[in-house]
C-alpha cells in the first residue's frame, strides 16, 4: 500500500488527508491564522487513526498555491520537514487544480481564489470524472478579466463571493453554475497526488517550493539622493 | 571538533538548530558533550540589496527554499547520522513573522517526523549565549550588549534565562541607523560595513554629531535622531565624496561613542567585570577598539563570539536549544512571537 500524506494550506482552510484501507481520511479547519496551530495535530490524528507513522510515508503531497503566502509556507515547510525526516519525495499539486477537482460538474471549470488587492488567482480547466486538464497557465488578474470561451461553465472557489458583481465576462454565460465549495481540500489534492505518484512525478524536499504566481511583492529603492549634488549644477 | 562546554543539562543531547528570524538562513548541530559539530549559513544580502533593506516577503521566500538544503549540508558536514539528533531548536521570535514561521514549520515537521522534541528559542538569547561557543567562554554573571539591525540593548545576565534588561533603544536599532544613514549617503546596503569603510577616509574634525540620551542618567538608547542629523547635514552640504566620508565618520563616531558610554554605565551599575558583545554591529572595528580601551581602563574582561557568529547564525540557536531542550513542549502547534521580551524567558 502506498502511503501519501496530503497537506493543503493555501486558503483559510487548513486540511490534511491520508488514504487508509482504501478510504481517504481528511481533517480540516477553517479560520484565519489557525494553520500553524492545528496542522501537525491533524496529521498526528490521521497517522494514529491509520496506525501509521511518518516513517511509513512514501511521499508527502503539498498544495503549492497560489494562495496566502504565509499559509502556503506553513504547509510547504511542515511538508518539507516531514518528507526530509522520512527520506521520501514530495509531490507538488496546484491548489487551483485541487479546487477544480472538487467540481461536481464535468466540462469547463474555472477555479478561482481571492488574491486580495482586488485580484483573483484563477485557471480554467476541462474536467472529466477525476481527470482535469488546464486550458491555460495559472493567472492572477482583476475579476473583470476572468474569461472563458465555454458557454456551459462551472465556477468554484471563494473568489466568486468576494468579488460577486465584478466577473462581467462570466455573468452573461448561458449555463453558469456556481459551486458552493470555496476552498481547495487535501482530499482532492490527494487524488491528484496519487495520479502523479503513479507517473513518478515527484521531487526532493530540498527543491520543493510554493508557486506564488504573484511575484512583484516589493518596490525597488530609488537611487536618488537627497541634498544638493555638484553635478546637478544647482 | 570543538571544546565541550560545561552546562547544566539533565542529560547529554545533540541539537539541530534553525535560524530564520530575518535575512539569514542558518543551520547548525551542537552536541552538549562534543561542542559544535557543523554549521552553515545562507545570507540573503543579494536578495534585499536592490531594495535598500530587508523585504519581509522575499526573506520568507528565501528561507523556505534554503532551510532543507542547509539541514542536508550540515548533517553531511558534521558526518552525523540522523538517528543521533535528539532535538530540533528553531528561532520562534522575535523577528519577522513570515520568516520565523518558515523556519518553525520546517523544524516542527522535521522533529515530528524524527519523533524527537522541538524547542522554540529566543533569538536574542541565542546571540547572548553565542560567546559560549568559543574556547574562551565567559562565566556568569556578565553584562551583554546586543547590537544589530533589529536590536540595541544592554542586559545583566546571571545565568541562562536570568536576564534583566538595563537599557534598550526607544526607537531605531543601531544597525538600522547604520543602514538608513548609509542609504542617505548613497553607500548601499548593508550600511554597517559601508559606513565603516567610508569613515576610514573621513575628517574627524569636520562634523560633530550629538550623543543622544547621554546627558541624562539611564541606559536607554535613541538612534533615529542621529539618522535625522545625518539627513539634515546632507541637505545642508554640497555633497562630494569627501563630505560623504566625513559624515560617515561623524555618524559612526557618535553611534559608537553612545554605545560605549552606556556600556560603562552598565558595568558600573551592575558592578560586573565581564562584558559580552553580540550581534552584527559587534563586528564594527571602531566599536571593538573603543570597548577594548574602556574595558582595559575598568579592568574588565571583554568577550565576543567569532565574527561569523556575531551576525545571525544557526550555531547560537542550536546552543541555546541544547540548554533548553528539556523544556521543550510536546505541543504540536507552533506560534511565533515577532515581539518577545528576554525578561519573559524562564530560567533553565
Amino acid at each position: 500500500m502506498t502511503v501519501i500524506l496530503a497537506i493543503e494550506t493555501a486558503s483559510s482552510s487548513c486540511s490534511a488527508a491520508l488514504r487508509v484501507d482504501g478510504e481517504i481520511l481528511e481533517r480540516s479547519e477553517v479560520g484565519n491564522n489557525v494553520h500553524s496551530g492545528v496542522l501537525l495535530d491533524m496529521i498526528d490524528e490521521l497517522f494514529n487513526t491509520g496506525k501509521l507513522s511518518p516513517q511509513d510515508l512514501d511521499a508527502v503531497a503539498v498544495g503549492q498555491g497560489p494562495g496566502s503566502f504565509t499559509g502556503l509556507r506553513i504547509g510547504v515547510g511542515v511538508g518539507q520537514g516531514l518528507a526530509f525526516g522520512a527520506a521520501c519525495p514530495m509531490i507538488g499539486v496546484s491548489s487551483l487544480d485541487a479546487l477544480a477537482m472538487q467540481s461536481g460538474r464535468d466540462g469547463a471549470v474555472i477555479a478561482m481564489l481571492d488574491a486580495r488587492m482586488g485580484e483573483v488567482y484563477w485557471c480554467e480547466y476541462r474536467k472529466k470524472n477525476d481527470v482535469i486538464e488546464r486550458v491555460h497557465d495559472l493567472n492572477v488578474s482583476s475579476p473583470s478579466t476572468v474569461v472563458s470561451s465555454a458557454e456551459k461553465l462551472t465556477v468554484i472557489g471563494n473568489a466568486w463571493d468576494v468579488y460577486a458583481g465584478d466577473f462581467s465576462l462570466l455573468a452573461m454565460k448561458s449555463d453558469l453554475s456556481i459551486s458552493k465549495l470555496t476552498y481547495p481540500s487535501a482530499a482532492a489534492l490527494l487524488s491528484l497526488a496519487e495520479q502523479k505518484y503513479r507517473k513518478q512525478d515527484w521531487v526532493d524536499a530540498a527543491v520543493f517550493s510554493p508557486v506564488y504566481v504573484r511575484n512583484n511583492v516589493a518596490k525597488k529603492s530609488s537611487k536618488k539622493l537627497p541634498g544638493r549634488r555638484e553635478e546637478a549644477g544647482s | 571538533m570543538e571544546k565541550a562546554l560545561p552546562n547544566r543539562l539533565l542529560s547529554p543531547n545533540r541539537v539541530l538548530g534553525i535560524e530564520t528570524s530575518c535575512d539569514d538562513t542558518g543551520v547548525a548541530i551542537y552536541d552538549s558533550q562534543q561542542g559544535l559539530l557543523g554549521h552553515a549559513l545562507y545570507s540573503q544580502i543579494k536578495t534585499h540589496q536592490e531594495f535598500g533593506g530587508v523585504v519581509p516577503e522575499l526573506a520568507a521566500r528565501d528561507h523556505i527554499r534554503k532551510v532543507i538544503p542547509l539541514v542536508d549540508a550540515v548533517l553531511k558536514q558534521a558526518n552525523c547520522e540522523r538517528e543521533t539528533i535528539t532535538g530540533v531548536a528553531y528561532t520562534s521570535g522575535p523577528g519577522l513573522a513570515g520568516a520565523l514561521l518558515a523556519g518553525s514549520a520546517v523544524a516542527k515537521g522535521l522533529a515530528y517526523s524524527w519523533g524527537i522534541p522541538a524547542v522554540g528559542v529566543h533569538h536574542m538569547e541565542g546571540h547572548m549565549l553565542a560567546p559560549m561557543l568559543e574556547e574562551n567562554a565567559p562565566e556568569f554573571p556578565f553584562v551583554a550588549l546586543l547590537v544589530s539591525g533589529g536590536h540595541t540593548l544592554l542586559a545583566e545576565v546571571k545565568g541562562v534565562g536570568e536576564y534583566k534588561i538595563l537599557g534598550q533603544t526607544v526607537d531605531d536599532a543601531v544597525g538600522e541607523a547604520f543602514d538608513k544613514t548609509a542609504k542617505i549617503l548613497g553607500l548601499g546596503y548593508p550600511g554597517g560595513p559601508a559606513i565603516s569603510k567610508a569613515a576610514e577616509k573621513g575628517d574627524p574634525k569636520r562634523f560633530t554629531f550629538p550623543r543622544p540620551m547621554t546627558d541624562r542618567p539611564g541606559m536607554d538608547f535613541s538612534y533615529s535622531g542621529l539618522k535625522t542629523f545625518a539627513l539634515n547635514t546632507v541637505e545642508k552640504e554640497l555633497i562630494d565624496q569627501q563630505t560623504v566620508c566625513d559624515i560617515a565618520y561623524a555618524f559612526q563616531d557618535a553611534a559608537v561613542d553612545t554605545l560605549v558610554i552606556k556600556c560603562k554605565r552598565a558595568l558600573l551599575h551592575t558592578n560586573s567585570k565581564r562584558l559580552v558583545v553580540a550581534g552584527g554591529v559587534g563586528a564594527n572595528i571602531r566599536l571593538r577598539a573603543q570597548l577594548k580601551s574602556l574595558t582595559d581602563k575598568m579592568r574588565c574582561e571583554l568577550y565576543y563570539p567569532r565574527i561569523e557568529f556575531c551576525t545571525d547564525n544557526g550555531a547560537m540557536i542550536a546552543y541555546a536549544g541544547s540548554q533548553r531542550l528539556h523544556q521543550a513542549s510536546p505541543d504540536l502547534s507552533f506560534q511565533v512571537k515577532p515581539r518577545w521580551s528576554l525578561e519573559d524567558l524562564p530560567p533553565v
